[in-house]
């Protein structure tokens, strides 16, 4: 028990210098760019919490990136170094889009129905790249690149030639009907009760991974390849399930994005919010409340650059450096380790009653 | 059906195949010589994206395009570095580390591109400077052979001449021995006394050099200014003719050929009228096809020797 406090605290101071050091560089590369530099930074820091609409913005931008770090989270903590949840998220929106504009006309059943489509398109979508790792160990991450790539010409495609609205010049879907829109959860903003999903999600998620036996393979593989293998549960199951569970997620998060914020389907270009998954997979250390903080800390930055990049000369791809800078210092094993080395040999001398 | 015919067995998509096979060339080698070491460089695709858009910022700074080109490696060997050090010397997952600079490549080369022209689409507005064609002489007189062969790109022929230098140092010199021996078994390596994290340090930077110089060819060679993501996929396509390749070089570069004309098909087909969404799904559809084939290939080759 005690060194487990000892291993949560060292996270976190890890975790407060790594926020600490991307801030000051962040504000570095400020006093290069703009010419407002500490006003820029200052938004950058406090916009979000000025203004309750603002906030909204935060916990709105929170959810896609959410779900795809948990859909992504679950691969990587199986050793699957799978990106695909970018080119779910593309195509199970254009499932969302056919869907939502065809449903029965009940505001209760026609979100479920719309989210829970997509959500099962997604799983099956990802099982492309299980099957094949299951069965022939085909490299993951070059697959589903690739089919980021090929999902979203297909989708972009079959928007293009099936679905496109005839009254909005630009490239959009038909309307969503007003009965799958997502019910507003905050008053006053647009945050939808995908909040409340997400929370539920990354309960779920937590018992299947620490309280489920499929959870304790899923763990143990991460760590030991081989692991599958000699528990008695079939690997080519576990990838599969993996998979599917992941491909779900990311069709769900994908599906109560665009009925929460949306009105149409908009994308003509991959939305990187599956990317930006990976990011926060990482930075929450694939556990589903490191992801869930980890969203919620990106969306903050980035919700806070993007305010900013309104009112002063810097864009809002300035949160790029913050995320990228966390990322490295919070994988990093040997960041601060001879800091930590130092405390618990001093901590080992109190016990021992040298000092 | 005449008109593809006519469009493929032509001279000039031949010339388009070593056009398009170049920035895939670079990236596979860059792949290539990363993963030999041991350290695999998944970051391929966003040192090129920032290369690209170094270059033409370096051509517009110095006013020439070679210097433009040496910016552009520099700021590929400094990607390069940050993911050797930090899998190196700060222990972090080196696919991880790719992945979090790909990401950064996305947003910075836009950060980069509005900060200096205001737009987040292209430097077209910028005065860049473009690489040299060369019209090689005595070959370029000879029919059919003159067409394909000459009339490209500088970086096109030391891209050639690059793959010969790599064929050489990988296979011929002790430093290629000792990456390979690096990438084999680490432990071995340093029981012999091979210096392992500086056989490693050295590859990456070789393999930043490579991904750079495939970067700065797209806005300085193959088009004349930086787009956003204009690298689409390039990077992990060489990535992929890599992973299939399984360390032998001359397989890598043939796969990157196979992929090169998978892309060169997409371009001439973008002539006609077929829908263009579906035409650009092509080369990432012969790679996908292409690493399961490989892959089925594998495992029944494996379940025969274990028979």
């Amino acid at each position: 028990m005690f060194k487990k406090n000892s291993d949560v605290m060292f996270e976190i101071v890890k975790t407060l210098v790594a926020i600490a050091i991307s801030l000051v560089i962040s504000f570095l590369i400020l006093v290069l760019v703009s010419k407002t530099p500490v006003d820029a930074f200052f938004k950058l820091l406090t916009a979000p919490v000025t203004k309750i609409r603002y906030f909204g913005n935060v916990l709105e931008t929170m959810v896609p990136i959410g779900f795809a770090g948990l859909a992504t989270s679950l691969l990587f903590r199986t050793g699957l170094f799978n990106l695909g949840t970018e080119g779910i998220y593309y195509i199970c929106g254009v499932v969302t889009a056919t869907v939502a504009s065809q449903m029965f006309g009940n505001a209760f059943l026609d979100p479920i129905l719309t989210i829970l489509i997509s959500s099962v398109f997604g799983g099956l979508v990802a099982l492309i790249p299980g099957y094949f790792k299951a069965k022939y160990n085909t490299n993951e991450l070059v697959v589903s690149l690739m089919m980021n790539s090929i999902l979203f010409g297909l989708g972009l495609f079959f928007v293009k030639t099936f679905i496109r609205a005839s009254d909005v010049p630009s490239v959009a879907s038909n309307k969503f009907m007003e009965t799958t829109r997502l019910p507003i959860f905050i008053p006053g903003t647009r945050t939808h009760i995908g909040v409340i999903v997400l929370l539920v999600v990354t309960v779920l998620m937590f018992i299947l991974l620490f309280k489920t036996k499929l959870g304790y393979s899923i763990r143990m593989t991460g760590l030991n390849k081989n692991f599958a293998k000699y528990s008695g549960m079939s690997a080519f199951a576990l990838f599969l399930s993996v998979h599917f569970i992941s491909g779900f997620i990311g069709g769900m998060g994908s599906s109560i994005e665009l009925l929460g914020m949306y009105e149409r389907f908009t994308w003509v270009a991959l939305p990187g919010l599956g990317f930006t998954g990976a990011l926060i997979a990482t930075l929450g250390k694939n556990n589903p409340f490191g992801v869930l903080l980890a969203s919620f800390g990106i969306a903050y930055i980035r919700v806070g650059a993007e305010i900013m990049s309104r009112t002063t000369d810097v864009p809002v791809e300035m949160a790029a450096f913050v995320e990228a800078i966390l990322v490295f210092l919070i994988m990093s094993q040997y960041f601060l380790k001879k800091w930590r080395d130092r405390s618990l040999l001093k901590e080992g001398d109190k016990a021992n009653g040298t000092v | 059906m005449e008109q593809y015919k006519d469009l493929i067995f032509s001279a000039s998509f031949f010339f388009v195949i070593i056009r398009v096979c170049v920035p895939l060339m670079f990236a596979s080698m860059s792949a290539y010589t990363a993963n030999l070491s041991g350290l695999p460089n998944i970051a391929v695709e966003g040192i090129m994206l920032i290369a690209a858009i170094m270059g033409v910022l370096g051509s517009v700074w110095t006013h020439s395009a070679w210097l433009g080109l040496l910016v552009a490696i520099a700021s590929g060997i400094l990607m390069a570095l940050i993911l050797a050090f930090s899998a190196i010397k700060l222990k972090t997952t080196p696919i991880m580390g790719g992945i979090a600079l790909n990401v950064f490549a996305s947003s910075f080369t836009v950060f980069l591109l509005f900060v200096i022209t205001g737009s987040k689409g292209t430097t077209a507005s910028l005065p860049s400077k473009v690489l040299p064609t060369i019209h090689i002489p005595i070959i370029k007189d000879i029919p059919i052979l003159g067409e394909i062969i000459s009339g490209h790109n500088v970086l096109a022929y030391i891209c050639m001449i690059t793959a010969v230098l790599v064929y050489i140092l990988v296979y011929k010199t002790k430093f290629g021995l000792h990456m390979r021996a690096s990438g084999l078994d680490e432990n071995a390596a340093r029981s012999v006394g091979i210096n392992v994290n500086r056989v490693r340090f050295t590859s990456l930077i070789l393999s930043g050099i490579l991904a750079a110089m495939g970067g700065a060819y797209l806005s300085m060679g193959y088009l004349s200014f930086f787009t956003a993501n204009m690298t689409a996929s390039r990077g992990w396509i060489g990535i992929a003719a890599e992973a299939m390749g399984r360390g032998n070089f001359i397989t890598v570069l043939l796969t990157t050929l196979v992929f090169g004309v998978f892309d060169a098909i997409t371009n001439v087909l973008s002539l006609t009228n077929l829908p263009s969404e579906l035409l650009q799904t092509i080369p990432y559809l012969a790679v996908f096809f292409a690493i399961i084939a490989y892959s089925i290939k594998e495992y029944n080759k494996k379940k025969r020797n274990n028979a």
